[in-house]
């Protein structure tokens, strides 16, 4: 057994119709041993040889990787119409060897190299994702607004007990993100205020800019974000491991439908929840705006806030809340589109949440700049 | 120390906080069997199985690979331990970021100083063991269940292992994909000269493969049985053993 480590060899020649290779050394996956391109660019040599016979030194030390290299020449040689002659092999390695070739390969299973696409054809691949991407998008609005209609008649295939958990996640446990993001924003706004009006010296400006700016931009918008960021790719994850866990197929197969199901409470939990997350970032980050404009610049709250009221109005706040509820639904959609398209695997969930976010995030910026343009042109 | 054990299990008691699943469990793997670990659903293989793996602790017992403790070993021992021992999961638990190819040529990259060629000799040949030639390409996604849990086969044999476990390596196959599969592990175990674990409750697996068996019984929650799964069938040790080994339901039974 203890025999001295001797490094793995091969060696091959011909003699008349036969291509002897023979083998000896330590073949082990711990060590280094050649690969089989030598002995197939000999075999290719030697024109006269018909059959390949193996010779194994009887001290040779080895496990599957001889097996793997001998299974490579095997391969090679029947490919060029050699036989192989497995008489020389020791009775272990034979059977390993055996085991390999029970099953042939099937006709056409190896992939071919990828053959590139020309420009032409790339554009029009993508045009037909988007076109396909386009009518899903529409079809998945379209059974979204059924379900409501459903909803609304009573009809609707919803779990109750679903919707309040799901209700709970958008909103009590979002709680201290939102504030937080909404005080950092708020004070970052006043900062700006800051630098900016102390130059003319107008530092009570600094309520307007807060109070626009908090409550019709940024309030919703960065709860938005947050909400895409959080629920959004929470949903789409979770709808994305349903359906690699064919839960999805089981409700279609009784009769459930999937949009009822598990969309609707999502849609509505969002809906109900954005604008009331978004009144709760309002207050943060006003307060947050204030405790800058007090602290930093010396304005005091009375001032701060009758300054506010005599310039932001109801408009401005609701124009906030409204936008709000818009965001909801956009993010409720990425959220649930993104899972419903997931793929199965776990790169595949991963890649539909991912796509949530995107999507939530580029929905809200779009909408937002849509209803800034709507608002101006209505004069809100 | 009994040299021919390759594993061996004093006194494991199983636990998932207060709920005890099964208590006291005594026995050995020797080198060179298949055994099998059987029960009804719910009584712990797969547990054990996790145990054995160091996936899960135990709450109290031993546990024995050759003459060193698994249990009470660090990181780095266990590590070794269990670079020696290949696994085949219920799903195959395949990367699903990599394609079957370096699912299989991961560890023999990690473990190994093979040159790119020669790995690539070897996860052809073990692909080739398993019946998968030229799928080296697909995803796991691409492929079929049966598929993937072939690919896992291949992947837990790469680095030649002395101990293989599989966990219900039958389920979800068709009879013949599974005969051939139990065909599979029969060979291994000759040409490997592989120690084989396998948890399975399908009877023509036990009868076939196993050298020896142990019975779980989860309503006990203890072993009740342990021997050769004709010296169970021939003499049962309980009535819950006896039913699950002649597939007799017409008595009530809880396992």
């Amino acid at each position: 057994m203890a025999s001295q480590e001797e490094n793995a060899q091969v060696e091959f020649s011909e003699d008349g119709n036969r291509f002897v290779v023979r083998i000896r050394g330590d073949w082990l996956l711990g060590s280094e041993s050649p690969d089989a391109s030598g002995v197939i660019d000999g075999m290719r040599d030697a024109v006269g040889s018909e059959v390949v016979c193996f010779e194994v030194h009887k001290e040779t030390h080895y496990d599957s990787v001889l097996a793997s290299y001998l299974f490579a020449v095997i391969d090679e040689a029947e490919g060029y119409g050699h036989t192989a002659d497995l008489e020389g092999l020791p009775e272990r390695l034979t059977r390993l060897l055996m085991i390999g070739q029970k099953v042939p390969e099937k006709e056409g299973v190896r992939k071919g190299t990828v053959v590139q696409t020309s420009l032409v054809e790339e554009v029009g691949n993508t045009s037909l994702k988007c076109w396909a991407e386009a009518t899903e998008l529409a079809t998945f609005t379209g059974e979204c607004v059924l379900a409501l209609g459903h909803l609304f008649r009573g009809r609707a295939q919803l779990r109750w007990k679903d919707f309040w958990l799901i209700l709970k996640s958008v909103s009590v446990d979002a709680l201290p993100i939102v504030a937080l993001i909404s005080f950092l924003v708020g004070m970052i706004i006043a900062f700006l205020g800051a630098v900016t009006l102390k130059q003319f010296g107008a530092e009570f400006a600094v309520a307007y800019l807060v109070g626009y700016g908090i409550l019709r931009e940024m309030g919703a918008i960065m709860t938005g974000i947050i909400m895409a960021g959080r629920t959004g790719a929470a949903f789409a994850a979770q709808i994305g491991s349903m359906k690699v866990n064919e839960e999805i197929d089981a409700l279609k197969t009784f009769g459930i439908s999937p949009i009822e199901f598990i969309v609707l409470p999502r849609l509505l939990a969002l809906f109900i929840m954005m604008p009331l997350l978004t009144l709760y970032a309002n207050v943060v980050g006003i307060l947050s705006g204030w405790i800058v404009a007090e602290g930093l610049m010396g304005v005091p709250g009375p001032v701060f806030f009758l300054e506010m009221n005599t310039v932001v109005g109801v408009g401005d706040f609701l124009l906030g809340i409204f936008k709000a509820c818009v965001f909801g639904v956009l993010v409720a959609t990425a959220g649930c589109l993104r899972g419903l398209q997931s793929g199965s695997g776990a790169d595949a969930v991963g890649i539909a949440a991912t796509r949530s976010v995107v999507a939530g995030i580029t929905l809200i910026i779009f909408a937002n700049a849509v209803i800034d343009w709507a608002a101006a042109l209505l004069g809100v | 120390m009994n040299e021919t054990s390759k594993i061996r299990v004093e006194g494991l008691t199983m636990a998932f906080g207060d709920v005890v699943l099964q208590r006291d469990l005594n026995f050995e793997v020797k080198t060179g069997e298949v055994m099998v670990i059987m029960g009804g659903s719910g009584c712990g293989k797969s547990t054990l199985l996790r145990h054995l793996l160091g996936l899960l602790e135990p709450a109290s017992g031993k546990i024995y690979y050759g003459d060193q403790c698994f249990t009470e070993g660090g990181l780095d021992e266990r590590r070794a331990i269990l670079r020696r021992c290949g696994v085949l999961y219920q799903g195959g638990a395949l990367w699903s970021s990599m394609t079957v190819g370096e699912n299989i040529a991961l560890p023999l990259k990690e473990f190994t100083s093979l040159s790119e060629r020669k790995i690539r000799e070897v996860v052809e040949f073990k692909l080739a063991m398993v019946g998968l030639r030229g799928f080296e390409d697909y995803y796991p996604a691409e492929i079929s269940g049966g598929m993937k849990k072939r690919a896992g086969l291949a992947r837990a044999i790469a680095l030649d292992p002395e101990i293989l476990f599989f966990d219900e390596p039958s389920a979800g196959l068709d009879p013949v994909s599974s005969r051939h599969l139990d065909e599979t592990i029969l060979e291994l175990k000759q040409s490997l000269g592989a120690t084989i674990v396998i948890v399975t409750h399908e009877l023509p697996s036990i009868f076939t493969v196993a050298d020896r068996a142990i019975f779980l019984d989860g309503k006990e929650r203890r072993m009740v049985g342990y021997g050769t799964p004709q010296e169970l069938l021939a003499h049962p040790p309980t009535e819950a053993v006896k039913a699950f080994l002649t597939r007799n339901y017409t008595e009530r039974i809880d396992v």
